[in-house]
């Protein structure tokens, strides 16, 4: 459990404890309370739908994230087998005999479960039965007089195979490779590895099982093959070993324990083994795990900053439907205040009217999140889903413990502050005017109540501006706004307050997004802050300005103008009021526009993206690789690169995403040549500030090995690789979110030649661009290269297959939450026609007066669908406003987070079809409460009582 | 002006109640009448079905030769629209709109142009002495300034008849003599104006009394004509 949900969850309980001693020494207001909720039982059924929304949303949102962070911990524990610890010499040989002493060591015998020495290779693997290849393929040599210690293959015809059965001229590949190459046992594979100094060397295998990622000996974070060390030995032409793989006792987090726990007495064994203090200790799974929330670390307030959207506007929907209650019981609640009820205790009945409501929302809340994040999981994943791993070994994960009692936990209390804090509005009344049913006289405009909220929520914000986080600064300054448009309060008028206030947190809005945050989901949450300022200032601003709309009805006809004044006077003259309102609503869509843009901006430009490639051919195991005569004729021009693939310690220092620790990494290195660094492969998405263009971004590679350009690197990234003690750093200058250099998706970094030579790395090969004539197929041209090829190895993919597979990816990981928004247009069409139901219910003796002074019931009808259309007008048309200034800013703002030169678009679709349908519904939900309206006969609405 | 014969009205809800029984009631152009009586006697339910805002079950009503009964929904609310005003004990007045607004929307909704409706609601607050609230809106005026707001609005369309039901029952004795004298001064100068109170000073300054028990008219009197005229 997380200290976040049992802090919550603690508060929860104080409520309810709260509430029992209420109910145990109020009786009569229990009473009172219990019959309010069963009176109206549909009444009842929309409040609690309100924070059933609300709930929901956490919960989806948490349960989300739960998700995703599981599926990745759990694969990437998946990937390391039964590996916990791995010894390595920053990727170079050392003697077998250091697996040997450790074994012999006996700290280290009684501390782990095993140990055996080996070799992890890149290169490339071809199915020669089945005509079909991988390009970078994870070689592992497992030795076979100690690889039993890892355990055992759990193939997946459900038998084992021991490592030390694995036969020389014998391999077992994962699943991820068996699906790739479709093989089967018994088929004869081909791997290919570039040997230092000599031409590629191939080696012809036979299949003996296909084994599971997980517990077990198998392991790899790319597709793998296993193979004798000996076989792997002859192949690379690599002496000894370059990896010791060190087993945990245990099972899951208990074995990520026990390696750490291991780790030191590793150490000090390694320090009394000859050259062995040179050697690095690396515990993979913890390492990777941590790597990985540190990745992560800001995935969940996004998310849950995002499911505010919903909860706000879910929330609006309480209060209005609340208030509107509060409106129709006032008479009577008056009488009970006159008969000795104090504010507290009518604040105190409404606390347990909405513990009942937020109990029973939220825990019914329950359902739609968790069916909503069903929904989710059972979409198909895409082609690439993380760029950490290469595809999950598991599917589904169920919500925490954690996130359910969060989400239900803050889904109540939600529910009990924002019910108390209507209470207690509600309960602010003239008790012989309301017993009466008379407008409340007008109050008295300060008391030292209200200036001592006021006061604290400026200091609050002062507090927050002071603070050197930009997240908070950002809060800060809103509420120091609200706070001075609060103490302007009937020292202006109405409508300039609204004017100040909208105008104020329209700019403090604006602003935002061009504040500079430290890692992109900081960035993103400041747009979010952007949207739920900006779309309360520009509802505020367009309520007040509203004034022209009353004159322009009066244009036509002088009739229709008088009818409808009214319902534009309640919106144009209560600025505030209808901003809230229509501001709830306006949050959604901007949430949606904002989308929209982020959809239609990172999706690139197909020939920005591939820089007119259509072909790539790729090999880990050639380095001389060309195109086959079979395509020869129909290219047009290619460029072959250098790669070499590095397995070993690395860490990175990412601005966009936070610093990870070092741990054990699989990257593609392309030295490009001096020539091709004049021309280069690929457009830059971003470039270090220092750089006035990209082409001098890439003559600093060329010339200084310490510098790379990465894919999704930004300015001020740092990758080192080697190891702690032997660091070989990389300065960052420039990145792109093009994978044409590795079609496998796996992380990609250009450096020089030079470059390349400074670090050990193995799986020498070449990735080959190509683009074909014109007229020519691509697809064609990549199959028939993958044809001729397959027996090295070498693979072919087009560049519009890596175009969509990576738009793909791009438009799940979006959808997770834009699906939350379109279903959470719901709870913004509710709020409006309970905005409808509202004014019915307030307003029907003002509807009683119009009537009997000529009102026709068509006329109120009309009106009240005006009323609603115009406030849902306004929603829309801040929130698209807002959502497209804050994508803009954004944009203009940090622009390295988009695509190179990208330009502002948005999906129109995507927010045209939510505004039609929402405006649809909205006319149809707002019909009822309209007639109903129409159709109050005048004298029982004055309710004149005889 | 004001003809009703035999009217009826049952409320029928958990239990039958007959609020009128047989009512026949007369109200001559130019008459200010009183209609007195305690709690339930139905005054307010003769006021309302004489009005046209609720509907009787039997008998007819005739007003300025209207047969009230003939007429659909729609064609009452025009004749209302047109020919009744309305005071109420709780003033009603829109709360969004300021005294003058407030004053002007049976002119608007009866197709006078806004210059003219502006012009005539001004001088309608100002022969009621609230020109120089004309600005405000209710919730900034007192309870007999929103009274005086909503007598405007009863008479500033020059309506055949005003309907008053209660009209002084949230104010003062101060206040009261304030509304009171402005309602007779406008029916001195010809205006039918129908009343319903409880208090009998209220009711003194009308020309006729009509007391009401038990759903029916129960001893009309009449008091001298010249102390009203």
């Amino acid at each position: 459990m997380t200290i976040a949900a049992l802090a919550v969850a603690s508060l929860v309980v104080l409520a309810y404890l709260f509430l029992a001693v209420i109910a145990i020494r109020r009786p009569l207001l229990t009473r009172i309370a219990y019959r309010q909720v069963v009176r109206r039982p549909w009444q009842s059924a929309l409040m609690v739908a309100g924070m059933v929304f609300g709930s929901a949303a956490i919960l989806a949102m948490a349960t989300l994230t739960d998700w995703i962070e599981g599926m990745l911990n759990q694969t990437l524990l998946d990937s390391w087998g039964n590996v916990d610890l791995i010894v390595s010499n920053t990727g170079r040989p050392f003697s077998l005999d250091v697996a040997s002493q450790l074994r012999a060591d006996p700290s280290v015998a009684g501390r782990v479960a095993g140990v055996t020495g080996g070799q992890d290779l890149a290169g490339s693997v071809g199915d020669l039965d089945r005509s079909l290849s991988v390009s970078t393929v994870q070689l592992i040599g497992m030795d076979q007089a100690t690889g039993d210690a890892l355990g055992s293959f759990h193939l997946i015809d459900g038998s084992e195979l021991n490592p030390s059965r694995l036969g020389t001229g014998e391999a077992v590949i994962a699943d991820q490779l068996a699906e790739r190459i479709q093989a089967q046992v018994g088929d004869r594979l081909t791997v290919r590895i570039a040997r230092p100094g000599t031409a590629s060397a191939s080696l012809e295998l036979r299949l003996v099982g296909t084994a599971r990622r997980g517990p077990g000996a198998a392991y790899g974070r790319v597709p793998a093959l296993f193979l004798p060390l000996t076989d792997l030995q002859r192949l690379s032409g690599i002496e000894g070993i370059n990896v010791v793989r060190i087993r945990a006792p245990g099972a899951g987090m208990a074995e990520v324990q026990a390696g750490h726990e291991a780790a030191p007495a590793v150490r000090r064994a390694l320090t009394s083994i000859a050259n062995g203090a040179r050697l690095d200790l690396r515990e993979v799974k913890a390492d990777d795990l941590k790597t990985n929330e540190q990745a992560g670390a800001g995935i969940r307030p996004v998310f849950i900053a995002l499911s505010a959207l919903v909860v706000v506007g879910a929330m609006a929907l309480v209060v209005n439907l609340f208030l509107a209650l509060a409106a129709e019981r006032r008479p009577r609640l008056a009488v009970l205040r006159a008969l000795g009820l104090s504010r507290g205790g009518m604040a105190a009945m409404s606390l347990m009217e909405a513990g009942f409501y937020g109990l029973v929302g939220s825990v019914v809340g329950v359902i739609p999140g968790l069916a909503y994040v069903a929904y989710e999981e059972l979409k198909p994943l895409p082609e690439v889903s993380f760029t950490q791993i290469s595809s999950p070994t598991a599917s589904y994960f169920g919500p925490t413990m954690s996130s359910l009692v969060f989400a239900v936990s803050c889904g109540i209390l939600v529910s009990l502050i924002t019910i108390a804090v209507a209470g207690l509005r509600a309960s602010r009344m003239s008790i012989s005017s309301a017993i009466k049913e008379l407008p409340d006289p007008a109050a008295a405009r300060t008391s030292w109540r209200r200036w001592g909220w006021i006061g604290c929520l400026g200091l609050a914000g002062v507090l927050c501006l002071a603070v050197p986080f930009v997240i908070l600064r950002a809060v800060g300054g809103t509420l120091v706004i609200i706070a001075a448009t609060a103490a302007l309060r009937g020292r202006v008028p109405e409508r300039a307050r609204a004017n100040v206030a909208g105008a104020a947190l329209t700019a403090w809005a604006l602003s935002l997004p061009f504040r500079k945050a430290d890692n992109v989901n900081l960035q993103l949450s400041l747009a979010l802050m952007a949207i739920f300022a900006g779309v309360w200032g520009v509802a505020l601003l367009v309520s007040a300005n509203l004034g022209w709309l009353e004159r322009l009805a009066a244009v036509g006809s002088v009739r229709v103008g008088a009818v409808l004044r009214p319902p534009l006077a309640y919106l144009t003259r209560r600025p505030t009021r209808t901003a809230l309102t229509t501001g709830t609503f306006g949050l959604v869509l901007a949430g949606i526009t904002f989308s929209s843009f982020i959809f239609a901006t990172l999706r690139q430009d197909y020939r920005a993206f591939t820089n007119n490639w259509d072909v790539v051919m790729t090999s880990a195991g050639n380095p001389a690789l060309s195109p086959p005569a079979a395509v020869r004729d129909r290219i047009a021009s290619q460029m072959a690169i250098t790669t070499a693939t590095y397995v070993g310690p690395t860490k990175s220092t990412r601005s966009s995403a936070g610093s990870t620790d070092w741990n054990q990494g699989y990257m593609v290195f392309l030295a490009l040549s001096d020539e091709q660094f004049d021309h280069p492969p690929i457009r830059l998405n971003s470039r270090a500030a220092g750089y006035s263009s990209d082409a001098e971004a890439w003559r600093a590679v060329r010339d200084n090995p310490s510098l790379a350009i990465g894919n999704y690197a930004q300015p001020r990234d740092r990758l080192l690789v080697g190891s702690p003690t032997q660091t070989v750093p990389f300065d960052l200058v420039g990145g792109s979110g093009s994978p044409i250099l590795q079609p496998q998706f796996a992380l990609w970094y250009v450096v020089s030649q030079r470059g390349l030579d400074r670090l050990h790395a193995t799986g020498l090969g070449t990735t080959l661009l190509l683009q074909v004539t014109p007229g020519t197929d691509p697809a064609t041209v990549a199959l028939d290269a993958r044809r001729s090829l397959y027996a090295e190895g070498v693979d072919a993919v087009t560049t519009r297959h890596l175009y969509d597979a990576l738009t793909a990816s791009g438009q799940w990981y979006w959808s997770l939450f834009t699906d939350l928004l379109d279903a959470s247009l719901v709870v913004g069409i509710l709020s409006l026609a309970i905005l409808a139901l509202r004014a019915v219910i307030e307003r029907r003796r003002s509807i009683g007066v119009l009537r009997a002074l000529g009102y026709q019931p068509s006329s109120v009808l009309v009106s009240l669908m005006v009323e609603v259309l115009v406030a849902a007008t306004i929603g829309v048309a801040a929130g698209v406003a807002v959502g497209l200034a804050t994508g803009y800013g954004l944009l203009l703002a940090s622009p390295s987070m988009f695509p190179h030169a990208a330009e502002f678009r948005i999906d129109p679709m995507i927010v045209l079809m939510p505004i039609a349908l929402v405006l649809g519904a909205l006319l149809i939900a707002s019909l009822g409460p309209a007639v109903r309206a129409s159709r109050i006969p005048p004298a029982e609405a004055l309710r004149i009582v005889d | 002006m004001v003809r009703a014969t035999r009217l009826r009205k049952l409320y029928r809800g958990g239990a039958e109640v007959e609020a009128l029984r047989g009512v026949d009631f007369e109200v001559a152009r130019g008459e200010m009448v009183a209609v007195v009586g305690p709690s339930g006697s139905g005054k307010t339910t003769l006021l309302n079905c004489l009005s046209g805002l609720d509907r009787f079950d039997t008998g007819q009503v005739w007003v300025d030769g209207k047969d009230m009964s003939a007429l659909s929904d729609h064609q009452r609310t025009a004749y209302r629209m047109r020919s009744m005003g309305f005071v109420f004990q709780a003033f009603n007045l829109l709360p969004v709109l300021t005294a003058v607004e407030n004053v002007e929307i049976p002119l608007l909704l009866n197709g006078v142009r806004p210059k003219e409706a502006r012009r005539r609601a001004h001088d309608t607050l100002e022969t009621l002495a609230m020109a120089h609230r004309a600005g405000h809106r209710p919730d900034q005026l007192s309870g007999g300034e929103q009274q005086r707001v909503a007598v405007a609005r009863a008479l500033v369309h020059n309506p055949a008849v005003v309907w008053a039901d209660e009209p002084t029952g949230n104010l003062d004795t101060e206040v009261t003599n304030v509304i009171i004298e402005l309602l007779v001064r406008t029916n001195r100068q010809g205006q039918t104006i129908v009343l319903v109170t409880h208090n009998p000073l209220v009711a003194e300054r009308a020309a006729r009394v009509v007391h009401m028990r038990d759903g029916r008219i129960d001893v009309p009197r009449t008091r001298p004509a010249e102390l009203v005229r």
